[in-house]
């Protein structure tokens, strides 16, 4: 499958979920120096469940499609198995193949997502991912 | 290169024999000498002329695409190296797009930072052309440029 399937590009046009929270209980923001890649995630959690998330940034098709499907997919379900996701997680939501530049791209949301979720101190890396 | 070898220890020589070692690279003095003889033989003049010339064509035919910014000096001043953007389209998708139309672009920061940060930009898409690309394949990346342009800029914000 091509990497601009109709999904990911009408995920790119039009991202659910584009902007930002209020008072959220957790925000954070990370780039991708090397293609200036950048995505902020902001995440609202009622009893342990992400009650909305937004996120904002700007860069390549992938990585803003990437975390407009993330946003989608997290919404709804309980934080601590959102921390539990994995590249594989993403690589099949995003139903693509990835090569190695562009899976930075990809997964720059989910980085992210988890940096915000654990905290910069209780994040276990990028290995993880 | 090795002083002693027994069963179970090995002595090398010295510095810098003991780096010395293996077969000479008698398969690349060949195929150097071949490409010599082979450029040689077209001649370099006429291989910079010719460069020159997909050069023009190149930025001729780029110049016509709408929302295009080419990169670099004048065309007679500068080798078949044409780095690029077109607006609003990051240049990863501008590879993306050439790359599933059979056209290979370099996208990136080309190892040169400072120069993005002059321009202002975080990255640029960069053809390049030499003797061996025809001028229908200018107008293969043109139309693969088209096509992004088509598919990438019909949106949002």
């Amino acid at each position: 499958m091509n990497i601009y399937e109709e999904d990911i590009l009408d995920h790119y046009e039009n991202p659910s979920n584009y902007g930002t929270l209020e008072n959220p209980d957790i925000s954070h923001e990370e780039d991708n120096p090397l293609c200036g890649d950048q995505i902020r995630i902001d995440v609202k959690v009622a009893d342990g469940v992400i009650a909305d998330v937004r996120f904002s940034g700007h860069g390549c098709t992938i990585s803003q499609a990437a975390a407009s499907m993330l946003t989608e997919k997290i919404k709804g379900r309980p934080l601590e198995e959102v921390k539990k996701m994995t590249r594989d997680d993403i690589l099949e939501m995003l139903g693509i193949h990835l090569g190695p530049v562009r899976l930075k791209c990809g997964l720059l949301s989910l980085k992210v997502l988890k940096a915000g979720a654990y905290g910069i101190k209780g994040w276990p890396g990028e290995g993880e991912e | 290169m090795i002083r002693k070898v027994g069963r179970q220890s090995s002595t090398y020589a010295d510095v810098p024999a003991k780096f010395e070692a293996g077969t000479p690279a008698i398969a690349e003095a060949i195929g150097l000498g071949a490409a010599v003889d082979y450029l040689t033989q077209i001649g370099l003049d006429a291989i910079a002329l010719y460069e020159h010339q997909i050069t023009e064509y190149a930025h001729q035919k780029l110049n016509e695409i709408e929302g295009i910014t080419l990169y670099g000096p004048a065309p007679h001043q500068k080798a078949g190296v044409i780095p690029l953007n077109l607006d609003k389209i990051h240049p990863h998708d501008l590879a993306g797009v050439l790359s599933i139309e059979g056209v290979a672009v370099r996208a990136g920061h080309h190892c040169a930072q400072p120069l993005m940060q002059k321009y202002d930009i975080i990255a640029m898409a960069r053809a390049s052309f030499y003797l061996y690309n025809r001028f229908e394949e200018v107008d293969k990346l043109c139309d693969g440029l088209l096509k992004a342009q088509e598919l990438l800029t019909r949106r949002r914000r």
